[in-house]
């Protein structure tokens, strides 16, 4: 729902090989392939001098010169490394004869939340959870809410498992309005709080993505919930966060970030005991808590379905005995 | 630099195609010439929109220096919001382009990168800061019944959107065709949601798109004189921050 709810751009489709000449800094891109699309361009890779970085093919010239200034203003207040993807230009290219805006920036190689959380099992969930908060706690700090946290703005580096934020077109001063949103991680969309751009509205979004990755709602009840009234959405989120999980502590944590007023550090700190327990003394991983794949827990499920069938089986043939003994 | 301006946008709801009454076409174009943009969401899902209507919306939309979307209703709610969004921006885009063509000469496309991006920063803060008219005129006739529950929460929504802002804002709903035969009507509402007024609609009869987008440019003439009920305001020390901020270009 989150990325077909909005139409996508009409930017041209660029073939492996095809080259891209920049108008004011003169360098060229030569594509590699599509990374990604969304309501603001397609992103490609490409060989930019001898290295591979990120081009964001915008149609929209004041939307991708304002990413371009987020992304900047950001980068020039967090000192810290890789909070941001690193900038490159801002750059005009002629496709066809028409002229398209564009952002390059570094590249960042990595997967989205719900994959890597599929490869590694749920119990990465908190995990994960809790490093996205603090990368969203370094943003707070110097004054802006990210506003649009969802899977498809959050990348998961390969190498060392560490998340990365890469749309910053929502980045937003606290106290403003939130420009850019996605409703079901949309504070006021769940009729629990406003649309300002204020800490508890990326606390909720970020406790939402928890309630997503570990007992994601159904996208026909989403559909449906489109028609209600935010009181309404609101009251179907209490039932949400009153049934049981598979991760029954996590859900515990959600319900009062959820609300809409919490602080994203009460969210932070909540989670530590939760991932304290996942270890053993040692510090290492419990052994219950390996990760485990989600296929190997859909043996369980097969297992568990032929012993009962087994134990029908025999029951049955014991009661045939039994008659026959009559 | 924004606080004493005011924009006004129409911003028209249809899943059909017009059949009787002025041609919206011509209304959009002198809704423009007054200062008002208009723009257009089609509806596709079970509608009679097709490449007729489909057209007609992005005449209106043209005509009326707007955007146009088609979309189905799952998507309408995020289609109003952007378009409310972009709409200010683009609007706001064009009055420093022709200022900027005063100055030197050219429009914001044709700057080098770190001029423009200033001044999509002076949009930016422009659309948090400017005071905000809006008239939604929606098509309410049969075909749209089913689609009535998602229309009203997704006017609740750009409420909230609205309420959000630093800025003033009025919103006034057009629905059409009217109740009793007449071509269209102004949404009166008590309470605190003009959606809440929406719910109560019976959706029935013909088309009159272009009657209904006269309405609305008058509604928001009419509005113009009236003072603006302000929005909910962060407090004014953040607000001051805020600007500052943003004019540090
Ligand atoms: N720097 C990057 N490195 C690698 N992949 C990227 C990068 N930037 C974007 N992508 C990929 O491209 C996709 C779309 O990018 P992005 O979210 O920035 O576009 P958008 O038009 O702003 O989309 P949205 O609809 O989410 O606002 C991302 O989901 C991601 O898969």
């Amino acid at each position: 729902m989150s990325s077909n709810i909005r139409a996508e751009t009409t930017s041209p489709d660029l073939t492996q090989g095809f080259t891209l000449q920049g108008r004011w800094a003169g360098k060229s891109y030569c594509v590699i392939r599509l990374l990604g699309s969304g309501a603001n361009g397609k992103v490609y890779l490409v060989w930019r001098d001898q290295i591979k970085v990120a081009l964001k093919l915008g149609e929209d010239s004041t939307a991708i010169a304002l990413e371009y200034e987020h992304l900047r203003e950001v980068a020039e207040k967090v000192k810290i490394d890789r909070i941001v993807p690193e900038l490159f230009e801002l750059e005009d290219v002629t496709i066809g004869g028409r002229t398209y805006p564009v952002l390059v920036m570094e590249w960042i190689d990595g997967i989205h939340v719900e994959e890597f959380i599929h490869q590694r099992g749920d119990i990465w969930i908190a995990v994960c959870l809790w490093k996205i908060i603090r990368l969203i706690e370094t943003l707070h700090q110097q004054g802006y809410a990210f506003c649009d946290v969802k899977p498809a703005n959050l990348l998961f580096e390969l190498h060392d498992a560490e998340p990365r934020l890469i749309d910053f077109g929502g980045v937003t001063p606290i106290g403003q309005a939130a420009r850019e949103f996605t409703e079901i991680y949309d504070r006021a969309w769940w009729g629990r709080g406003s649309r300002k751009a204020d800490i508890a509205y990326d606390t909720f979004a970020c406790a939402m993505l928890g309630l997503q990755l570990a007992h994601p709602i159904p996208k026909g009840e989403l559909e449906r919930l489109q028609k209600k009234s935010p009181i309404e959405r609101s009251a179907f989120l209490d039932q949400q966060l009153h049934t049981s999980w598979p991760q029954d502590e996590l859900r515990l944590l959600l319900r009062e970030p959820l609300r809409g007023d919490a602080k994203l550090h009460s969210l932070h700190d909540a989670l530590i005991p939760l991932l304290r327990g996942y270890l053993n003394p040692n510090g290492q991983l419990k052994n219950s808590a390996l990760p485990r794949k989600r296929s190997r827990r859909r043996f369980d499920a097969t297992d568990w379905g032929l012993l009962v069938s087994v134990i029908t089986f025999t029951l049955a043939l014991c009661a045939l005995w039994w008659i026959g003994t009559l | 630099m924004w606080t004493d301006v005011t924009l006004k946008q129409i911003l028209l709801i249809t899943d059909g195609c017009s059949n009787v009454g002025t041609d919206p076409v011509y209304v959009a174009q002198t809704a423009r010439e007054q200062g008002v943009t208009v723009s257009v969401i089609g509806i596709l899902d079970d509608g009679a929109l097709g490449e007729q209507g489909q057209r007609e919306a992005e005449n209106i939309a043209q005509a009326g220096g707007g955007m146009c979307r088609i979309v189905r209703t799952i998507d309408l709610s995020h289609t109003m919001q952007m378009v409310t969004q972009r709409t200010m921006q683009l609007t706001l885009q064009q009055v420093v382009n022709k200022e900027l063509r005063q100055i030197m000469g050219e429009d914001s496309d044709a700057l080098p990168p770190d001029v423009r991006t200033k001044v999509a920063r002076m949009v930016e803060s422009g659309t948090e800061e400017v005071d905000l008219q809006v008239a939604l005129v929606v098509d309410v006739s049969a075909s749209m019944t089913s689609k009535m529950p998602s229309v009203r929460e997704a006017i609740r929504d750009l409420e909230f959107g609205l309420l959000a802002r630093g800025g003033t804002h009025r919103l006034v709903v057009v629905t059409y065709p009217g109740p009793s035969g007449e071509d269209a009507q102004v949404l009166r509402f008590e309470g605190t949601s003009v959606a809440d007024a929406v719910g109560a609609l019976r959706a029935a009869g013909n088309t009159p798109t272009g009657p209904a987008l006269f309405l609305a440019v008058r509604a928001l003439r009419d509005l113009g004189e009236s003072p603006a009920t302000s929005s909910v305001r962060a407090n004014p020390e953040d607000r001051e921050e805020g600007r500052m901020r943003h004019y540090v270009v």
